[in-house]
């Protein structure tokens, strides 16, 4: 069970204490920076400026130009180093801007960080990490607000995370970090302001442990990112309407927790899977697969995907909050099951 | 022009019959020849038609009540015609003759409960039901019926819930009447009250029993050569018709077994007449093959067959069931060795067969096998006596071991 082994690894943080979602991604990178030295970080104004988002402020002036570097705008450099940084023995935790920036670096990551430890029979190692933004919500048009991750995770090699909470992001970080294959962690930038309790010092959420955020009886709701936090909020809605509906977060899509979804399916006999990325290829494809191929016989009704509208992201706000689900729609295709 | 339906006059000697149940309600419309109500005299249910056409108005005599023959029982009237005037004749007329009115009890028969329809939904082609309440459906062993089942999911779609509604319902409504039976009272028919009455007056008569083996080998050779014989007209006769005319042969000279015990005085029938008992599902009804020692073993089996026809379908008549002057049962299709019948009164005698087996017995000190038949012969002292009774019974066991005899 998650919680039992996140308290085992906890065991050592000292005190919980209130930060948010960007603060614990921070906090994750200087905690593994003080313990191991082969960790760096590398971006674009990840220096002195700290990150677009603000994800890495504070650690160029404690650690150092050398460990916190800026690079050119060029993605497929950042990809490239770092990857070479980690073959040759160094942590890279890279900083892609802007999800839809992974684009230029798919080359290098695709060809290159996902196939050497494959390609030289298991040799090579490449303990990478690159940071990247996604979604919607912040008026950043059509190339700045996309979600990507199912691309991510068609590729075998890559570990693929999305964490949805601070408490999530900082113990899942770490274990990236220790991670010695190369990580896509993709943080949301609606997110980054949110608030969370979460321990001071170190502790580890294993990748591929999904959570079960809130119990349910009579409908899953298998969500990433911030779709969780909206499923909740859908979650209590429902309630009120006598729908006792169950979340659950897979924290690392890939490899995905299958044991965890699986469980909550057989529960409840019913799955929706909600997502921001739009329909046609996104992970709920996946997700909604797996539980056709792996319990059907517990289905009372067809799995549903509710997720963003197949257009680019609108930069109207009022549009680009159109094309993303929201507590009201994933209401409305739960209550289609029943 | 309004009718009256009365009680019909079915036999020579029917005087009255019972009201088993109307056909038709008051107030329904009714052609002539359309079967109207059923009736019961001494043992048979009979069909009556209506006189007339029109609407039935007005039944005067409900079930179980027992009317005179010709009674009126009902009217019948075009639309719209008042019979006020005609139900208040009929009462005077009732009045007059009874001196008081007769008490119309109406005794509803009763009817069994509805079987418990399933709600049933028609869906054309595939049966909507979601992969989970399918599996539960196999698992439950009601897949095949997943049709009955009424979808509450979007679309009518079967789920979970509908399958386990649908089990639950089906558990109380089979397995409940299963373990547990519980006590009830069948309503007694019309015949089985005729059959309780005839039995417990018969009852009252001093029975006693005569029984005996017979070597049913030549009786059973003697049928498969007549039945060889009669391949061709595709006829086959069975132990029952030989019996029937062995025993009214064995009767015909012995006079004294055709008998009736009546308080005037023991009543000779000139004619033969022989009951066969036939068990049919409502109870147990003996139809009369007439003058059987008169009549040919072909015939008497042809008559046979018809008559237990009938009595399967319940269309014996009156006189199919009436003048018999000495009964056979037979038991032997069960595996029943001999047994005591009660006599059907008003006859002073009765046959009962048992099984045919296969046994050892000893002939001239040596041991042969042999197939055996035990018949029993019940008797009223009141008519007849032991010695009677046994010479009877000698004569026939001689003529069913030596059949030849018929002929002489």
């Amino acid at each position: 069970m998650p919680d039992v082994a996140e308290k085992m690894v906890n065991q050592d943080a000292e005190e919980m204490v209130t930060m948010t979602y960007v603060e614990a991604i921070t906090d994750a990178i200087r905690v593994e920076m003080q313990r191991d030295e082969s960790v760096f970080v590398m971006g674009e104004d990840v220096g002195v400026y700290g990150g677009i988002f603000g994800a890495t402020r504070g650690l160029y002036a404690e650690f150092g130009a050398e460990r916190v570097r800026d690079t050119a705008i060029s993605e497929a450099i950042i990809a490239g180093a770092a990857t070479g940084a980690a073959v040759t023995g160094l942590r890279p935790v890279a900083e892609i801007m802007f999800i839809d920036f992974t684009t230029i670096a798919m080359d290098q990551i695709v060809n290159q960080a996902a196939k050497m430890r494959y390609m030289f029979g298991g040799k090579a190692m490449v303990p990478m990490v690159i940071r990247t933004p996604t979604g919607t919500g912040r008026g950043a048009a059509a190339q700045h607000s996309q979600s990507l991750e199912a691309w991510h995770c068609h590729v075998p090699g890559l570990k693929v995370v999305m964490p949805s909470t601070p408490y999530d992001a900082k113990g899942l970080l770490i274990s990236a970090i220790r991670d010695n294959n190369p990580v896509i962690f993709i943080e949301h930038k609606i997110l980054y302001a949110t608030k969370g309790e979460v321990p001071r010092g170190e502790y580890t959420i294993p990748l591929s442990q999904a959570e079960v955020k809130r119990e349910g009886n009579d409908v899953s709701i298998i969500a990433t990112s911030l779709m969780v936090q909206r499923s909740l909020a859908a979650a209590e809605l429902l309630e009120k309407e006598g729908i006792s509906a169950g979340v659950v977060d897979p924290r690392t899509l890939y490899p995905l927790d299958k044991e965890t979804l699986l469980r909550s399916v057989q529960k409840t006999n019913r799955a929706i899977v909600v997502h921001e990325a739009c329909k046609t290829g996104g992970f709920g494809g996946e997700v909604a697969t797996l539980i056709m191929e792996e319990a059907f016989d517990y289905l009372d009704a067809p799995v549903m995907r509710c997720a963003g509208l197949d257009v680019p992201i609108p930069f109207s706000p009022p549009l680009e909050k159109a094309v993303i689900p929201d507590e009201n729609q994933i209401v409305s295709v739960v209550k289609s099951l029943f | 022009m309004a009718v009256r339906v009365i009680m019909p006059k079915l036999g020579l000697t029917m005087t009255e019959g019972k009201i088993v149940r109307w056909l038709k309600e008051e107030g329904d419309p009714i052609k002539k020849g359309e079967p109207l109500l059923e009736i019961m005299t001494e043992k048979i249910v009979t069909e009556v038609e209506s006189p007339g056409d029109g609407i039935l108005v007005k039944i005067l005599s409900f079930p179980e009540e027992v009317v005179q023959v010709t009674d009126v029982i009902a009217i019948i009237a075009p639309q719209g015609e008042n019979v006020d005037a005609m139900i208040q004749e009929i009462e005077a007329e009732k009045t007059s003759t009874e001196g008081a009115p007769a008490p119309v009890e109406a005794v509803v028969q009763e009817e069994k409960a509805p079987a418990a329809v399933e709600e049933e939904v028609a869906v054309a082609g595939r049966v909507k039901a979601s992969p989970l309440a399918r599996r539960i459906a196999r698992e439950k062993g009601i897949f095949d019926k997943l049709e009955r089942i009424k979808g509450t999911g979007p679309g009518g779609r079967i789920v979970k819930k509908d399958v386990l509604a649908y089990a639950e319902k089906e558990k109380t409504e089979l397995t409940v009447p299963a373990t547990t039976v519980e006590t009830r009272t069948e309503p007694l028919t019309a015949l089985r009250q005729a059959i309780a009455t005839r039995m417990s007056a018969s009852w009252q008569t001093p029975h006693f029993y005569l029984e005996t083996e017979i070597d049913a080998g030549p009786l059973l050779e003697m049928r498969v050569k007549i039945n060889e014989a009669l391949k061709k007209d595709n006829l086959k006769i069975t132990v029952t018709d030989l019996l029937v005319k062995i025993v009214a042969f064995v009767i015909s000279e012995n006079r004294y077994m055709n008998a009736s015990y009546t308080k005037e005085g023991i009543v000779y029938p000139g004619e033969i007449n022989t009951g066969v008992a036939v068990a049919i599902d409502e109870g147990l009804i003996v139809p009369v093959v007439k003058n059987a020692d008169k009549k040919g073993i072909r015939q008497i089996s042809q008559e046979n067959r018809g008559l237990i026809a009938k009595a399967k379908e319940n269309k014996l008549g009156l006189d199919d069931i009436t003048g018999g002057t000495f009964t056979i049962s037979n038991l032997g299709m069960f595996p029943v060795d001999a047994f005591t019948a009660i006599i059907n009164p008003p006859e002073a005698a009765i046959l009962a067969i048992g099984q045919v087996v296969e046994k050892p017995v000893c002939v001239n000190g040596e041991i042969k096998a042999r197939t055996c038949m035990r018949i029993t012969l019940g008797l009223d002292h009141r008519a007849i006596d032991g010695a009677q009774g046994a010479r009877f019974l000698a004569a026939l066991k001689e003529t069913l071991e030596n059949p030849l005899l018929l002929s002489l």
